[in-house]
């Protein structure tokens, strides 16, 4: 099906090309135009999806990812409101040169095995349903066969939910004696590990 | 249904009890009594984890149906040794947090239930008999310790670690994804005994899949295990996090870890994991073994913090366990090619779990005020001033160096008994640099002792943290330490049925002779 | 002994209890108890296993009247079982158990009643009397074990007990290092015993209980007939005994541990756990007996020993000093009976000993405690008049370690030196018990020679070529039991003198030190001098159950004691004629007493100038005596300063060679990147870590792709 494969070059492309993009000198600067590449980069996995026939995957990519998500991004971005004095210069240090490099050789590697493992497989349609990545679909195994996970995940938002509570909120209710938030301790006590003892001294005053 | 409840009782204890927890403590009164009342509450919930957990392993044997829910989840032996096992490092922990959090002025109860969550997170992990199930345990045992480690707040060390960590996990939970997402595409399920099916069965072309699967799920492994390189969070994590917690971490988050790990090794790639047929995965194994072992302890030796040499000395077991993870006995209830763990690394863990926890529960007696004095000088003095908590931590070191007559010494000895016995002394170079390395750590973890007894006293007379269920923590550690230690027996052959029901569930699936309900989706969907 | 309707085995585990509850008790809530409280747990612990202990040695006396070789056994638990291996938790009480038994519980209760004056002003005191307590109950587990597992546990717990209690003043940095010694030299000896434990286990059917093991070794069709073996395993043996029972080349830690407590001296480091070596040596008898060869070593290294601590023992001026080097050379009297096969004799020696040197220790307790801890005999002096009850008891006991008749001293070491020389492995018996394995042997040297087919007639010439070259060399073992002997008596010889020069320049004569502490020196308060009086009676009668011929015509120790050392006795073996051995008493008792003339001659008539001259005139050998012989120097030398010397160099280059040089740049890109990640871990990056991340993949892949 030459139309499918060339979308699917098409899309395939875009999604790196954009994602490599981030890696330029000019945007890498600018955290708002990589967080921007970075939602066109959704958009052609939500594409992708839609070619691999799962259609609310599809969808769920666009919403949750190049929506939700990445307004959160662009949010947090817009809050800490870096100038480009503040981004440090990429600098070439020799943890950076063997991290690159080793990097590179992974990622030789598993292309290596991607092209092998790809060249003795044989293709399997698994879409000879016409439901196949319909809501309905996905809505049904996620109420029967997979229930348990489904209700684990339910567990893990949770965990989430209160632990981002935890962590962020200002005060926690009830406590014995005022402690000042994490945010402000940041501000005034910076961040290494060696000022914990500074941070703890300060925290007394309040 | 309630079959599938009754086997996942320890479960649903631990999840009932962080839901209340949360639910509960908003409603009571902003006191110290009030935030201390939920370590006990906790302890007794654990306890009644483990209670559970016994029931079921007495009623339990070849003729119950131990899988649970869909094939999700399972009450084998394994599962319900290592729940048990991480219930108890729950509750352990439980009982020495308040009064720390109190004194380092973090007393919430949100730190309560997250701990919860967090074993209950470890125990789906253990009990997991799909990839789907063990990867959300997973997440949810590593969301929490996240902030957990991060849980002093006013601590920028803290923060720090639980940063740290949490960004180390995310790139080791990618890892497991994509490992998972190959197994997956390959076998077309994600339950254990699909993907054995499928890897018993194999078709053209899916021995590169597996290639990347096991790369990939073995990184994040070996990263929560804390392997070398894979290591290089644990010291900041463990010396950042409230002592408690560093106690939880290497004793619940390495037990869970591990018994994840030998239930992807055996009964998910049962057939091309350990046996060799594909992959020289044992071998490897070994290897990131010995590595381990010596890399963390050859950095311990230098540490000043003890809190920071234990972090090491965790880096340092974990080598020992992933060399234990080699030694498998043929599976007698399918047949040849199958292999199961032998009783080593479960009843290793034992040791080490309750070692750590009760070392930990003893640092956490020094330092008060905010103030956290983990330094080996800063133990000086501990031995007469307050010798319960003294004694309780040169046990756990020597139980650690693996002196006999503890309990350590009997884990390092089944351990290595074990792996040399696989294919005839194989090992036996990586068993030689064991013991050469079990040396080495002697010196550090003795030096605790030298520091806590034999040196002398400076002019400040420290105050210690004392209280009830701290004491408590330390009594149960130190006897679960003498009296295992002294009666190993049993414990031993406990150990040997959980290893070697790591494929019980996959077993009693044959006689059940259910076929996977799943393999075909969209079929199901359709009827 | 119709009183006892239910048996003494159940009353074992129970006297190995007792004094663990008392340490515990002591130990946990010491601080909470008053002063008497701690005496009375920690001693009447001690005297109900005592008491108990001689309720089964009754038993067994009653219970050999039916059976000769009567033992109780009980069996507490499997403790491991792995595989083919099987350790069991079970105690064992035979004849020789149960002379030690009454040994260390009874010299025990005696020690922890004198403890009780002698430690009156230490606040650590139930620290200590938990330590003793505990001490006594790793001894017991020592004695009783079933077991060489067992055996070691107890080996393992009285050395930390005794590491525990030399340290026990451990604000002194000095006494913290002598228990480190102690220990440091124990682990040394441990070695041997541990590799030996595990050779057993390998080659002797997986199992290392006593009665099976002597099982074994009695039967040459399902032991070990390689001579060698036997050897080695034995030597390993050794080499555990000479750690605890400080013989050549492993004694140094002995004198230093002196630095504890002098009653944890009298009971730890002279009446009981240094004889487990010896205590050991005599249980696996049927082991020994087996190596004539590896016996010799025994013999040769207990002799040097003897003779050695004694020369030292000469010149020395602390008077624990000179006791603990009379303990060393007292050691080395049994293992030398032990290495000639004269095993009763050694164990008698030591139940004799026991008395004698705890009563010189107490004794010399009583005299520092009433003197404000003055050690130095050269500032004491005529306490006979301040001390008439440590007096008494100090001179019989001298008396009775000299070896003069009719106190114990004699009996035991008389039997020694006779024994030494009378006894003689049974070539013959051994020989025939190797048979199997020179039959191996012989086949293997024909077959080389004669090609595949090795015809019948050349293996057995071979075979009896190889027997006959046994046989011999055991025989030329002889001459080593002449000189064990020459040496022994010298030792008695120098072991007289030295106690009586100790004796005389401590309590007759003039007071030569200051005169405060003389007027507040004080006898021996009522605990210790009744517990001084007791052991001192001992040490007057204790020897008689072991009289020659006293019995009709048979020794009564020696008769006791066959059941266990039965089958070493049957393979060495010799007896002397009746004038014999009365010349050899006659001799060693012109040797003592020559020996007490010569200390009188010198010490005992008032103030002499002899030995100053004596010991102007032969500097360099008085100066090597006082030094004890350069040794600790020695192995400070040779030893320790190349280990501090190695550990420093490996401190280098781990330390600033891989983590700083290698930094800064190196050859190889694999170096410098693992410490760059080592150094980055330092700093705490997270891209660093996750650098490591990338590097263990890499590694995976490599692997897997």
């Amino acid at each position: 099906m030459p139309t499918e494969l060339l979308l699917f070059y098409a899309l395939g492309a875009g999604a790196v090309l954009s994602t490599a993009a981030m890696l330029l000198p000019t945007t890498g600067r600018s955290p708002i135009h990589a967080a921007l590449l970075l939602i066109v980069s959704f958009f052609f996995l939500a594409g992708l999806y839609a070619l691999l026939s799962a259609h609310l995957l599809s969808i769920l990519q666009i919403i949750v990812y190049a929506g939700a998500i990445m307004v959160l991004f662009t949010f947090v971005i817009m809050l800490l409101n870096l100038s480009p004095d503040e981004i440090r210069e990429p600098k070439i240090s020799y943890a950076k040169m063997l991290g690159g490099g080793v990097a590179l050789f992974v990622f030789g590697k598993l292309l290596n095995g991607i092209g092998l493992a790809a060249s003795a497989a044989k293709a399997v349609d698994l879409t000879q349903h016409d439901t196949f990545g319909t809501v309905k679909e996905v809505g049904h195994m996620m109420y029967s066969t997979f229930m348990v996970p489904f209700e684990l995940v339910s567990v893990l938002l949770l965990v989430a939910a209160v632990g981002a509570v935890v962590l962020a909120k200002k005060n926690l209710a009830y406590v014995d004696r005022p402690v000042p938030s994490p945010a402000e301790e940041f501000k005034t006590e910076g961040h290494a590990a060696g000022d914990g003892e500074a941070a703890a001294g300060h925290g007394g005053h309040h | 249904m309630l079959h599938d409840l009754a086997l996942t009782s320890p479960l649903l204890i631990l999840l009932f009890a962080a839901l209340f927890t949360l639910v509960v403590d908003p409603f009571l009164p902003s006191t110290t009594e009030a935030r201390s009342f939920w370590g006990r509450f906790g302890a007794g919930t654990s306890a009644m984890a483990i209670l559970a957990c016994a029931m079921l392993w007495k009623h339990g044997g070849n003729e119950m149906h131990t899988v649970a829910f869909g094939y999700h989840l399972s009450a084998s032996p394994m599962s319900l040794f290592f729940t048990a096992l991480v219930a108890m490092s729950a509750m352990l922990t439980h009982l020495s947090s308040p009064k720390y959090l109190v004194e380092q002025g973090s007393s919430y109860g949100e730190y309560y239930a997250l701990l919860h969550f967090a074993t209950f997170g470890m125990a789906v992990m253990v009990s997991s008999e799909s990839l789907l199930s063990l990867f959300i345990g997973l997440e949810i045992m590593s969301m929490s310790i996240y902030v957990l480690v991060a849980f002093k707040r006013t601590s920028a060390a803290s923060v720090e670690a639980g940063m740290k960590y949490f960004i180390m996990g995310s790139v080791a939970s990618a890892f497991l994804l994509y490992g998972m997402a190959f197994l997956f595409g390959m076998s077309g399920g994600t339950s254990f005994i699909e993907i054995q099916r499928a890897l018993a069965m194999p078709k053209p072309g899916q021995g590169g899949w597996l290639h990347l699967a096991v790369l990939m799920t073995m990184a994040a492994f070996l990263f929560k295990v804390a392997a070398v390189p894979f290591h290089m969070w644990t010291p900041d994590a463990y010396e950042g996090a409230p002592t408690p917690i560093t106690g939880f971490m290497s004793s619940g988050v390495k037990v869970a870890a591990f018994g994840a790990f030998l239930k992807i090794l055996y009964a998910a790639l049962a057939g091309v994991g350990m046996s060799e047929l594909h992959l020289p995965m044992a071998t490897m194994l070994a290897t990131f073994g010995v590595v381990t072992m010596t890399v963390g302890n050859l950095l311990a030796l230098t540490q000043k913090s003890v809190k920071r040499m234990l972090a090491y000395s965790a880096i340092a077991h974990a080598g020992y366990l992933l060399l234990g993870c080699v030694a498998s006995v043929p599976d007698g209830t399918l047949g040849a090619p199958y292999a199961v763990p032998t009783g080593a690394v479960p009843f290793y863990l034992v040791g080490y779990a309750v070692a750590s926890l009760a070392a930990f529960a003893a640092l956490s007696t020094v330092g008060s005020g905010g103030e956290e004095l983990t330094g080996e000088a800063q133990l000086v003095g501990m031995g007469r001033r307050y010798p319960f908590a003294g004694a309780v931590l040169g046990l756990a070191m020597i139980s650690l160096a693996g002196v006999p007559p503890t309990l350590g010494f009997f884990g390092k000895l089944q351990l290595l008994r074990d792996v040399l016995a696989v294919e005839n002394g194989k090992y036996l170079p990586h068993v030689i640099i064991l013991v050469l390395n079990s040396l080495v750590s002697a010196y550090y973890y003795l030096r605790v002792t030298v520091f806590v007894y034999m040196r002398p006293e400076g002019r400040t007379e420290r105050e210690y943290v004392r209280e009830p269920s701290l004491t408590w923590a330390m009594g149960i550690a130190m006897a679960a330490l003498l009296i295992i230690g002294m009666l190993p027996y049993r414990a031993m052959t406990m150990a040997q049925t959980a290893g070697a029901g790591v494929r019980t569930a996959v077993a009693s699936r044959h006689v059940a002779h259910e076929l996977p309900a799943k393999a075909e989706p969209a079929a199901a969907a359709q009827k | 002994m119709t009183a006892f309707s239910f048996s003494p085995s159940a009353l074992l585990p129970i006297i190995v209890l007792l004094p663990l509850l008392g340490g515990i008790l002591n130990g946990l809530f010491g601080k909470r108890f008053s002063r008497q409280t701690v005496y009375a747990i920690g001693s009447t612990t001690v005297l109900a296993s005592f008491l108990l202990s001689v309720m089964v040695f009754q038993g067994l006396r009653g219970a050999m009247v039916t059976d000769p070789n009567a033992a109780f056994r009980f069996e507490a638990y499997h403790w491991i079982v792995a595989g083919n291996y099987s350790f069991d938790f079970a105690f064992l009480a035979d004849q020789l158990s149960a002379v030690m038994l009454r040994v260390v519980t009874g010299v025990g209760f005696l020690v922890h009643l004198s403890t009780t004056s002698y430690m009156d002003d230490d606040p650590g005191i139930a620290r200590y009397f938990a330590y003793l307590n505990l001490f006594v109950f790793s001894m017991l587990m020592l004695v009783l074990g079933k077991n060489l597992a067992m055996l070691f546990i107890g080996w393992e717990g009285v050395g930390a007990c005794s590491y525990l209690l030399i340290g026990f003043w451990f604000k002194d940095m000095d006494k913290a290092e002598a228990g480190q010694k102690a220990f440091v030299v124990n682990r040394i000896g441990d070695i041997g015993f541990v590799v030996a434990i595990f050779l057993l286990l390998a080659y002797a059917g997986g199992s290392v209980d006593f009665d099976s093991l002597r099982a074994h070794f009695s039967d040459s069709a399902r032991a070990i007939d390689h001579a060698p073996t036997i050897t080695l395993i034995c030597l390993l043996l050794f080499v555990g005994a000479c750690g605890k029972s400080a013989q050549i080349p492993l004694y140094v830690w002995l004198p230093d541990a002196m630095a504890g407590p002098t009653p944890v001296s009298a009971l730890i480091h002279a009446a009981t756990m240094v004889t487990a070596g010896v205590y050991m040596i005599a249980r696996m008898n049927f082991l020994f007996a087996l190596s004539p060869h590896a016996m010799t070593v025994v013999m040769m290294v207990g002799a040097l020993t003897a003779i050695f601590a004694a020369s030292i023992g000469l010149v020395q001026n602390d008077i624990k000093k000179v006791l603990a080097y009379s303990t060393v050379s007292q050691l080395g009297f049994m293992v030398i009976a032990v290495g000639a096969g004269a095993f009763a004799a050694g164990i008698f020696h030591l139940f004799t000993h026991a008395f004698f040197k705890a009563c010189l220790f107490l004794g010399a307790g009583a005299v520092i405690h009433g003197l404000h801890h003055e050690q130095d005999i050269r500032k004491m002096g005529g306490l006979k008049k301040k001390m008439p009850l440590v007096n008494a008891t100090f001179l019989i006991s001298c008396i009775a370690i000299a070896g003069l008749p009719p106190l114990a001293g004699f009996f035991s070491k008389d039997a020694i030196l006779a024994e030494t020389v009378a006894l003689k492995p049974d070539a013959e018996k051994l020989a025939a018990y190797y048979e199997g394995g020179f039959k191996r042997q012989a086949f293997a040297e024909a077959g080389a020679a004669g090609g595949e087919a090795a015809d019948m007639a050349k293996v057995a010439a071979a075979e009896q070529g190889i027997k006959k070259h046994y046989i011999e060399s055991v025989e030329h073992l002889g001459i080593w039991r002449k000189v064990a002997f020459a040496l022994g008596l010298c030792a008695a010889l120098m072991t007289a003198f030295y106690m009586f020069r100790l004796y005389f320049l401590t309590f007759t004569g003039e007071y030569r030190g200051d005169h405060h502490t003389w007027d507040h020196a004080h006898d021996a308060p009522w605990p210790m001098g009744s517990a001084l009086a007791i052991l001192a009676a001992l040490s007057v009668v204790g020897g008689w159950v072991g009289m020659p011929f006293a019995h009709g015509h048979y020794n009564f120790f020696y008769h006791w004691l066959e059941p266990v050392l039965a089958r070493g006795k049957e393979l060495v073996e010799g007896e002397l004629a009746p004038s014999v051995e009365y010349g050899l008493m006659g001799l060693s008792v012109l040797v003592a007493s020559i020996g007490v003339f010569i200390a009188w001659q010198l010490y005992g008539r008032g103030v002499s100038e002899v030995p100053a001259r004596i010991a102007t005139t032969f500097r360099p050998v008085y100066n090597a005596l006082l030094n004890k012989y350069y040794v600790d120097e020695f192995y400070h030398a040779v030893v320790i300063t190349p280990l501090r010397a190695v550990s420093r160099a490996l401190f280098q280059v781990v330390d600033r060679v891989l983590v700083d040089l290698a930094m800064v740049r190196g050859p190889g890109y694999a170096l410098v990147g693992l410490s760059h990640l080592g150094r980055l871990a330092q700093t705490g990056e997270v891209q660093a870590y996750l650098i490591g991340t990338v590097v263990g993949v890499a590694a995976l892949a490599w692997y897997l792709i």
